[in-house]
């Protein structure tokens, strides 16, 4: 009884996994196509946090933070893009840690620096209309 | 022994050059070519000088303002100040080498804890640390202890509240965050916690903060220098004033007292902004290159950063803790001096820093209500542990000035009350 349940998940499993592949596969096709217009010159906030959120499904964590920085450098504003971003900068850096790479956990936390800076400027009211 | 005895008494009695060199050490351990160790040690270097100016400029203002406080109320009236304590203890009071290497020793023992122990924490504020070393320092000397064993105290106390406090803060910041990647690294965590447990008995946490409309009109006091601007000016005047232009004559010369008054509390601000640029300076190159060996050694670290890192979820909060942080602090200015204790002023830097972390606390556990009751506590509770130490501070040679930043307040009175006295007895 035993066996025969596991292999019913075994083949769940499987059938998952290969649900995830296409699923992957359609989501790095519209990413693409997003690229492309943003290439083309069509940037606009709400493009960028669609392009921003397939990244992050995509676990394309250096395209995500490209587009998060994108979005924050026009739209200073704290909520969801500013702590997706810092957490993003804090992997990118715990990363770097793991791999000993000293020169990208300084960079890492010159950027956490700088959004924390940001931050602190926002509740102060310095980019008042954004 | 000559050699020894030169590098005794010339380079590590003598602050900027310790501190020069610890920002060396921390250069040539990442391997930076020679141009950019020679130039970030200078900066450092310069940094320290920096901090002296700044430090100088505060003083004097200091003994103006406790003269004609004095004068003008028959009581003591002292400005909290974290940054100014720092300044006087690095400079004046002549501790700064020690200081430095405290630093140095909390950031070491902070590693140890964390590469060993299940508490991952790496403190990554640099400014902190520096306040943290500071109160070690001076507390530690003011209960008797010196050379090797006044740093390997500090370093060991600094370095267990670097790992402490952001672990007993984590729960409510993995409420705020919905997260355990990022922790808090402010030494303002035991005003907090008991501003959360504030919050909890008098709030409701179902109407949050971030569901107001907050008015705009004190959003000039969220320029942090414009506010400390804010309430010096009217207190410097007033006491000024009360002190009266005979006694003020001495201080201000030809010019108009009041007006001497006015630009005396402007000056202050200018220490300040001095003090602190050099404090940056100073730590530029020491903290970049200490943090980043620290993550290296601790791979699996969980970062404490500064406090602006949580401001982002839940900005009105901030706001709101700011400001009732303030009222909560002008309570206390009123009703401390009553009990005996000194007039403390009202911090404008602190309350903004800390005041601001405490309305996001506040809000997580007891939401508007909960910020608000317990901003108000919160602001009377980091009045009051400031004004028990203002005697010791004065005993000290500390002129008109206490600290803020509420752990290191605790630090100082483990020292004071608990430290202290089993060194007396064992004596």
């Amino acid at each position: 009884m035993f066996f025969k349940r596991k292999s019913k998940i075994k083949i769940e499993n499987e059938n998952e996994k290969e649900e995830v592949v296409i699923e992957e596969n359609e989501l790095v096709e519209v990413k693409k196509s997003l690229e492309n217009k943003i290439k083309n010159g069509e940037e606009n906030i709400e493009l960028l946090i669609e392009i921003t959120s397939l990244c992050m499904q995509l676990k394309h964590n250096i395209d995500a933070i490209y587009y998060l920085e994108k979005i924050l450098s026009i739209n200073k504003k704290l909520g969801k893009n500013y702590n997706d971003l810092m957490n993003l900068y804090n992997s990118e850096m715990r990363l770097a840690a793991v791999n000993k790479d000293n020169e990208k956990v300084q960079y890492y936390l010159n950027k956490i620096d700088e959004l924390m800076q940001l931050s602190k400027d926002v509740i102060r009211g310095k980019y008042e209309g954004n | 022994m000559d050699i020894i005895n030169f590098i005794i008494q010339n380079i590590l009695t003598e602050a900027s050059i310790t501190i020069a060199l610890i920002a060396m050490l921390g250069l040539i351990l990442q391997k930076k070519e020679i141009g950019r160790v020679i130039s970030g040690t200078f900066k450092t270097l310069l940094g320290f000088q920096v901090l002296s100016a700044g430090s100088g400029i505060i003083v004097q203002v200091l003994i103006y303002f406790g003269q004609i406080f004095s004068e003008g109320f028959q009581m003591e009236g002292i400005i909290p100040s974290i940054e100014s304590i720092n300044g006087q203890a690095m400079t004046e009071l002549g501790l700064g080498s020690q200081i430095a290497f405290t630093f140095l020793a909390i950031f070491v023992v902070n590693v140890i804890i964390a590469r060993f122990t299940k508490f991952k924490f790496i403190f990554l504020t640099g400014q902190a640390v520096l306040w943290m070393a500071t109160m070690c320092t001076v507390f530690g000397y003011f209960a008797g202890l010196r050379g090797l064993t006044l740093i390997i105290v500090g370093g060991i106390v600094g370095g267990i509240f670097a790992v402490l406090m952001p672990a007993i803060a984590q729960p409510t910041v993995k409420k705020i965050t919905g997260s355990n990647d990022i922790a808090l690294g402010h030494f303002c965590t035991i005003g907090y916690m008991f501003t959360a447990l504030i919050a909890k008995f008098t709030g409701n946490v179902k109407n949050s903060t971030e569901d107001i409309e907050l008015p705009k009109s004190l959003e000039f006091l969220q320029d942090t220098y414009l506010s400390v601007m804010v309430v010096m000016v009217p207190m410097f005047m007033i006491t000024a004033f009360f002190a009266g232009p005979e006694f003020c004559a001495e201080f201000a010369g030809s010019k108009h007292y009041l007006m001497h008054a006015f630009l005396q509390a402007i000056q202050f601000v200018v220490g300040i902004y001095v003090l602190l640029a050099g404090v940056r300076l100073l730590l530029g190159e020491i903290v970049p290159a200490f943090r980043g060996i620290a993550l290296r050694l601790v791979p699996d670290a969980i970062p404490a950063l500064d406090c602006p890192v949580l401001f982002s979820y839940a900005p009105n909060a901030v706001i709101v803790g700011f400001v009732f942080t303030t009222i909560g602090s002008v309570i206390a200015m009123l009703v401390l001096p009553m009990f005996g204790l000194a007039m403390i002023l009202p911090g404008m830097l602190t309350n903004f820093f800390a005041g601001g972390t405490a309305g996001i606390f506040g809000n997580a556990w007891g939401g508007r209500r909960g910020a608000m009751i317990s901003g108000i506590a919160h602001g009377f509770f980091i009045t009051l542990l400031p004004a028990l130490l203002v005697g010791i501070f004065n005993s000290l040679g500390f002129i008109n000035a206490t600290a803020t930043d509420v752990d290191t307040i605790v630090v100082a009175m483990l020292y004071a009350w608990i430290l202290m006295p089993l060194l007396t007895m064992s004596n």
